[in-house]
């Protein structure tokens, strides 16, 4: 590839002179810039054009007369989808894009100044759908291509040279530092250069993948049709369109291309004018799609416009002032008086130093790092530099006008949510309960409510009744939730319109989402991951997309070689398989193979426990699961034989005392185990010489799956109270831990019954009370000191709220 | 203080070593001095980032706006105070800096923690103190003083290392710039800065023996915080140059190739990031591995392969030097060094005919 000749001043010369003439005035613009912005006022204004043609999806033109309504409050986004879905040789295509407004917008200004003027307005870019289908689109969502700039090598050369640090800044300090005091024809020309530069760092190959040549025949077309439109006597055609373009236009209009033809028949989509907010805009245009810091430029717009002195040091000191609020208010951080006159002197410095007409956004950002971090600037500097990004950026958020269009999705939800009596108007909080087992309709709303929740859709939150995906509280008939309809319902449901434009629709495509993830993690995301996957399928109602979840969940669940999980697992299947009638699961034939599959591995598993480490809990709990498991209806055609061996080996062979003491007490309550043995196994762990945990720790995991052997079997507990006679009180209160979660299981019902057999032990009936109410003021004195020394005590250590003090 | 000719001492000072370049700059500068500045502050900035048409060097890679604000600062009424790990430059910058300005780098207090404020401001010949009493013969003047007398810049090197109580003298001088002699009588006791003082501060601010400074003090000082070199390929260019210009100095012919010093930087970077560019996460050792040292490890491997080997500087050099750089005092370093050689030098090796080389020191590592 050779490389271009260098760009002279006559190649500029003869660009610019076509850009500026009798019939034809091309301005050469970059988004969201107030320097071309003021260019552009001034030419409607000294010019008088005759029509006004901009940069922008060509279905965009219906929403000129909202854009340029009184009552229309920037910052404003359109924002344009298009479906097309799977067909011949191509795949589904869904695409969708925001296309921002400032006051500051060239575009904007010059839709303004025409609406004002009475001049028709309209937009000339190829539709978004065809865009979509001539090209890639970016990622970030993005309508606005600037980068051609970024990738430019000479422009930053150019900006090296000039001791700017990105092309941002070299614009900055171009056209931004001298705003307003130029000629038109002046600016033309200096944009035309730039923009050639950048040009010449694209071959026509990379212009034709990234659909720019396509995209700049299309307008070019439209500016021929306007010029023939022209009569002699008429204002110019006036365009507005980004620099990059503007210098091929000349080119294109004497040697015009075809317009570009792209199918788009079975495309579908929709555009939508949204409110939007400085935030987003800034996060957006992180990708290099225009100027960031919209509240700096939203300033000096304002003082631009009011034809104030010295605009720039005046934004500066604005700016510098409303920084250091921020740090002294929000961040608690103090910032002398002299550091802020300091820091504006700073910045008027550097910018003299650099050579440059006015402060630009850089010397700001340097002058506060110069002065107001007090360390190491990645250390103290955050706070600052955080400060400076959030004033700078701005908190405007923009008022759409009335009459502005939804997009169906947002009809959608309304209709479907009226529909299910849901009092979408009010302003408080209601709660909604919805009878799953009994009422279809009900299961209906839950599916909706359970969809808009997965589109991260603010609307409704559950607050009780059965969690199928979780595996709790599935005794519970009634599902209950709070619900409050606000405008970030609408704005999220107006996003999530790029899924689809029915709500079980986007909820459908949502979930694929998910299941593609967890189909690209693979196996690794474990089987519990994947049963929650399933579980959530039929809450959602989506019976279609539960067969490929039940596929991923098998997959999972062979692949996972961790014992509580698969366990977890196959617990979570056969609660599935079990209600299926609220969640309406019938077709789902394959469960029961499935809930055997998970089941049979998770004892294999088990076996591999004696020689790992595992969660001795985890380990536990497991083993209790597997065991309501198969007492339970869908555990009805399994084999309990292999759990109660793998349990009898735990019993001998695992190396933790809690989980022999589990699967003991298991062998116990099934009579598989004598209470001879039983008494035995506990005493030879509390008289060993192991420690606390491990001699407790047998007794604790007896009591998790059997603790009926506490006051059925009066020799554990007489062999128990012998031990505690026998411990010091040292060894009493290293014990004591263990010793209280070990009957932390019990109800207090069940204590007690624990406790009148210990009484009897003793030759008593009781215990005694636990309440005296006959003690003397001296003894409640001092019991009121001892407690509150306690509290101190605990409260020092933090542990305050565990008894009421904060 | 007549200065000695270059090649009779080991380092000469930026303002000798560069004349020629500050004599061409000084002639061609058309902008506006501030007053006590020998060059214009353009002229300065041209000084340390180079500009070809004059015909002077870069001496300073990595950050253009860093330099930019150190020279603002300097004209303005607080200090500058450049931050940093160790070996980042930030004495080189500041050196520079009061070599264009001043044309005088020596005008230093060395920050250390038995530093006293004699060692600052002004202390007595105690012959002459006691004989005629305090007079200005007997004063012996500091390198503050002589720099508020003179209006013109001061370094002054490690301040955190000083004691606090000591560093807080430069509380009062830097927000009143006058300094109080109080033995003396009249207009003597007082020394007002003349246009043109200011201090130049370093400080390492994460490092052992090193002191909090009061915020008082803070306040008095822009700080600017000097980062090692992020890109590898300027890095490997800097390496190159410096070591080549040692390596001239100390009449060695041998020099250090392209790929061993890529190898080299690779490395450091590789220790200093704790991540590999291929994606592997390596332990970083406490040891700072800074650019400084990258051309210390350089010279000294070049000097090895020269005198102790046939003058071909490899990979085997290079990885006895840097065993030594990084295995200073803390043993859980030799650890992280050895899981690096096993990990990531042992892959490349397989594919580089020059890290094979590292490998082979590997059982440096063991002893």
């Amino acid at each position: 590839m050779t490389t271009p000749a260098a760009l002279t001043s006559h190649d500029v010369g003869t660009v610019a002179s076509r850009l500026l003439t009798e019939e034809l005035v091309v301005l050469p613009v970059r988004h969201h810039s107030p320097a071309c912005a003021l260019q552009v006022e001034r030419v409607v204004r000294e010019r008088r054009p005759s029509v006004v043609l901009v940069e922008g999806p060509r279905s965009m033109t219906s929403l000129v007369p909202l854009l340029t309504h009184p009552e229309a409050r920037m910052p404003l986004a359109v924002y344009t989808y298009a479906v097309r879905p799977p067909g011949d040789g191509a795949p589904a295509g869904r695409w969708a894009g925001y296309y921002p407004f400032c006051d500051y917008s060239p575009e904007l200004v010059a839709l303004r100044e025409a609406s004002a003027r009475d001049v028709p307005a309209r937009f000339i870019d190829l539709d978004f759908a065809e865009q979509c289908l001539v090209t890639e689109p970016k990622e970030n969502g993005s309508l606005l291509d600037e980068g051609h700039y970024q990738h430019s090598e000479r422009l930053q050369a150019l900006a090296e040279q000039q001791g700017c640090r990105d092309h941002e800044d070299l614009w900055e300090h171009l056209f931004e530092a001298d705003a307003g005091t130029t000629a038109t024809s002046e600016h033309i020309a200096r944009v035309a250069a730039y923009c050639l530069l950048a040009r010449r760092d694209h071959t026509p190959g990379q212009l034709d993948a990234d659909g720019t040549t396509a995209r700049e025949a299309e307008m070019a077309w439209h500016v021929r049709q306007a010029l023939a439109e022209r009569q002699p006597d008429d204002g110019p055609v006036l365009v507005v369109l980004g620099g990059f373009h503007a210098v091929a236009l000349p080119a294109l209009l004497d040697d015009p291309p075809q317009r570009p033809r792209v199918a788009t028949t079975d495309v579908t989509g929709d555009t939508a004018l949204i409110r939007y907010t400085f935030e987003r805009l800034d996060r957006l245009s992180g990708y290099a799609s225009g100027m960031t810091s919209p509240a700096w430029h939203q300033h000096l717009w304002t003082l631009l416009t009011a034809g104030a002195d010295e605009p720039r040091a005046t934004a500066t000191l604005t700016a510098l002032l409303d920084i250091t609020a921020e740090l002294r208010q929000r961040h608690r951080m103090p910032v002398p008086t002299p550091a802020v006159a300091a820091a504006y002197e700073q910045a008027l410095r550097l910018a003299v130093l650099r050579e440059r007409v006015a402060p630009l956004r850089s010397d700001l950002l340097d002058a506060l790092t110069s002065c107001y971090v007090k360390g190491d600037v990645d250390v103290d500097g955050a706070i600052v530099r955080a400060a400076a990004h959030h004033v700078l950026t701005g908190t405007a958020v923009g008022t759409v006008p009335p009459g502005a269009g939804t997009p169906p999705l947002v009809a959608d939800a309304t209709t479907r949510l009226t529909r299910a009596r849901l009092n979408l108007d009010g302003l408080e909080r209601r709660t909604a309960a919805l009878d799953l087992y009994r009422r279809s309709e009900h299961r209906d709303t839950s599916r909706l409510l359970h969809g808009l929740t997965l589109l991260a859709v603010p609307f409704a939150h559950r607050t009780a009744g059965p969690d199928f995906v979780r595996g709790h509280g599935l005794g519970r008939l009634q599902e209950r939730w709070d619900y409050l309809w606000t405008p970030a319902t609408e704005g999220a449901l107006v996003e999530a319109a790029v899924l689809g434009s029915s709500v079980p629709e986007a909820v459908a495509a949502k979930f694929d989402e998910h299941l593609a993830t967890a189909r690209e993690a693979g196996a690794r995301d474990g089987a519990r991951e994947a049963t929650a996957l399933l579980a959530q399928a039929c809450v959602l109602g989506l019976h279609d997309h539960a067969a490929e979840a039940l596929v991923l969940a098998r997959e999972a669940v062979s692949a996972d070689a961790v014992f509580d999980a698969v366990a977890d697992a196959a617990v979570r299947l056969a609660l599935l398989w079990e209600s299926r009638e609220p969640l309406e699961a019938r077709r789902l034939s394959e469960l029961e193979p499935m809930v055997r599959t998970a089941y049979e591995r998770a004892i294999y598993l088990g076996r591999e426990l004696t020689s790992s480490q595992g969660e001795p809990l985890a380990a536990a709990g497991a083993l209790v699961a597997l065991r309501e498991l198969l007492v339970s209806a869908a555990g009805e055609g399994l084999d309990p034989e292999p759990y109660w061996q793998l349990v009898g080996r735990l019993a001998d062979q695992h190396p933790a005392a809690l989980v022999r003491g589990a699967a003991a007490g298991l062998c116990y309550s099934s009579g598989r185990l004598g209470s001879a043995d039983l008494g035995r196994a506990v005493n030879g762990h509390l008289a060993g010489t192991v420690t606390a945990a491990e001699s407790v720790g047998f007794l604790r995991g007896l009591l998790m799956t059997a603790r009926e052997a506490a006051w059925q079997e009066l020799e554990l507990v007489s062999r128990l109270d012998g031990q505690l006679a026998a411990w010091d009180a040292g060894t009493f209160v290293a014990h004591l831990p263990e010793m209280r979660l070990a009957f932390a299981g019990m109800t207090p019902a069940e204590t007690d019954r624990v406790a009148r057999l210990v009484a009897r032990l003793h030759g008593l009936e009781e215990l005694g009370a636990l309440i005296h109410r006959d003690t003397d003021e001296t003894g409640v004195q001092h019991h009121l000191l001892v407690s509150r020394t306690a509290a101190d005590l605990l409260a020092r250590d933090g542990l305050g709220g565990w008894v009421g003090r904060s | 203080m007549a200065a000695p000719s270059t090649q009779a001492v080991l380092r000469a000072p930026a303002e000798q070593v560069y004349a020629a370049e500050l004599a061409s700059l000084v002639e061609r500068d058309a902008g506006a001095r501030p007053e006590g500045w020998r060059l214009s502050p353009r002229a300065v900035r041209a000084f340390v980032l180079g500009d070809e048409k004059a015909g002077v060097s870069r001496k300073y890679y990595g950050d253009d706006a860093l330099v930019d604000r150190c020279v603002v600062t300097l004209m303005s009424n607080r200090g500058l105070l450049l931050v940093g790990e160790p070996g980042t430059a930030k004495s080189m910058l500041s050196e520079l800096l009061t070599a264009a300005i001043t044309g005088d780098s020596t005008c230093a207090v060395q920050g250390a923690s038995g530093t006293t404020s004699d060692q600052i401001t002004y202390s007595w010949n105690y012959a002459l103190l006691l004989a005629e009493g305090p007079t200005q013969r007997a004063l012996v003047k500091g390198p503050v003083y002589q720099a508020m007398e003179q209006g013109r810049i001061c370094r002054f090197e490690e301040v955190t290392r000083v004691q606090p109580e000591i560093q807080d003298t430069l509380i009062g001088l830097m927000s009143d710039k006058v300094l109080h002699v109080p033995e003396l009588d009249g207009a003597e006791a007082t020394v007002f800065a003349g246009r043109g003082f200011n201090i130049v501060a370093t400080a390492n601010l994460r490092d052992r023996g090193v002191h909090e400074m009061s915020s008082a003090l803070k306040r008095r000082f822009n700080f600017e915080t000097v980062r090692p070199i992020g890109d590898r390929r300027l890095e490997a260019r800097l390496v190159r140059e410096q070591t080549d210009a040692l390596l001239a100095q100390a009449d060695v012919d041998t020099r250090v190739e392209r790929d061993v010093v890529e190898l080299l930087v690779t490395a450091f970077h590789d220790l200093r990031d704790g991540v590999t560019p291929e994606g592997t996460v390596v332990e970083k050792p406490t040891a700072v591995m800074s650019s400084a040292e990258a051309v210390a490890v350089a010279y000294a491997a070049a000097l090895d392969a020269h005198y102790f080997g046939d003058g071909d500087v490899g990979g085997e050099h290079v990885a006895r030097q840097l065993i030594g750089t990084v295995l200073k005092d803390n043993p859980e370093d030799g650890t992280k060094l050895r899981h690096y050689f096993d990990v990531v030098v042992k892959e490349r090796a397989r594919r580089d005919r020059q890290w094979k080389r590292v490998l082979e020191a590997r059982r440096e590592l063991d002893r």
